[in-house]
């Protein structure tokens, strides 16, 4: 059961539309580093994790994931308000157009639709927990391409916030591991 | 693009810089393990939550002035970035009291300005609609429509 909070947890204000970051950074929301994949990883690896700690840190981190997919996809959004089909080819946008318009779909960058393939969820708890440590370090490594390409200051604004989630939660999976080890799993 | 910025270690620390001042941690995914509370916490909070979290302060918004910035909307923003940082920290570290007593005043400051917010705004969650006239739930502007220069047409 979830609540739905009407705010972003971060503000996305971005002031000028640019097709082509937008069709980059949709990748965010649903390619193999997306928060997408994130939220459906976490939430799914819970229900036989053995001990509560883990348990609770997958429900919350998975759910602030679900929150990201909402600021990721508003970024995607307002990059994309008004376009003209000038603006659409010229910024390598059109062939995201033509299937989706500007409606938000969870694709990664190359186009490709979002997969459950990108994640995985295990019994065997270190296994998933290892997985989760790799998922943030991946995501954390696909912001940093993004800022590379961006130069947008409204758009890195978000931008920084993601990638510094990806390092906190990091370093809670991190701990969540040493609990299941403790534990001798 | 300069190519061997991408490449090199040397981008990767220029990168580093970038994106750096977001916390202290930001650069270092290899940091300590074992969650050093204090750390964390000042890594990834707001200054202005220490002010505004004082004890003696029963109205917080005005304690020692210690006011968080910005409209409403934003100071329950940051309330509930706190929050979700706390709840993150104890679901690893349920026994630590210190954490837990900053998380009862994180909550009882935030269902605050909630009710405040609620009351002459609008609703922040369903239940929050408190209007016997109006179903004010279903009223923009949702959280990725914003004002004025960054609406889309059809958000007016």
């Amino acid at each position: 059961m979830w609540i739905y909070q009407k705010q972003l947890q971060h503000p996305v204000k971005i002031q000028r539309p640019n097709p082509r970051l937008a069709g980059i950074i949709i990748t965010a929301l649903g390619g193999p580093d997306g928060e997408t994949g994130a939220a459906m990883r976490y939430l799914n690896q819970r229900f036989t994790m053995p001990d509560g700690r883990v348990v609770g840190i997958l429900t919350d981190v998975g759910t602030e994931e679900m929150g990201h997919q909402e600021m990721v996809a508003s970024i995607v959004y307002q990059l994309t308000r008004n376009l003209t089909p000038d603006e659409i080819i010229a910024g390598g946008f059109d062939k995201y157009y033509v299937d989706h318009g500007a409606g938000i779909y969870p694709a990664s960058a190359e186009g490709v639709p979002f997969s459950a393939m990108a994640i995985a969820s295990k019994e065997d708890a270190l296994a998933s927990i290892h997985e989760d440590l790799a998922a943030e370090q991946k995501a954390r490594a696909m912001y940093d391409n993004i800022l590379r390409l961006s130069d947008d200051p409204d758009v890195n604004d978000a931008i920084k916030f993601l990638r510094q989630r990806e390092v906190v939660h990091f370093q809670r999976f991190g701990e969540a591991m040493n609990i299941l080890r403790d534990k001798k799993f | 693009m300069n190519r061997e910025r991408m490449n090199n270690r040397g981008g990767m620390n220029n990168m580093n810089g970038r994106v750096g001042g977001v916390t202290n941690n930001g650069g270092n995914m290899n940091g300590n393990m074992n969650g050093n509370m204090n750390g964390n916490m000042n890594g990834n909070m707001n200054g202005n939550m220490t002010d505004r979290m004082t004890p003696n302060g029963t109205n917080g918004r005005n304690a020692n002035g210690g006011a968080l910035s910005g409209s409403l909307a934003e100071q329950i923003r940051a309330l509930c970035f706190v929050k979700v940082e706390l709840e993150l920290y104890l679901d690893t570290h349920p026994n630590c009291r210190t954490a837990l007593d900053y998380y009862y005043r994180t909550v009882t400051e935030l269902k605050r300005l909630t009710e405040e917010y609620e009351n002459t705004v609008g609703p922040l969650t369903a239940m929050g609609n408190v209007s016997t006239d109006r179903w004010q739930w279903i009223d923009g502007p949702w959280p990725w429509q914003q004002a004025g220069d960054f609406m889309r047409e059809g958000d007016r």
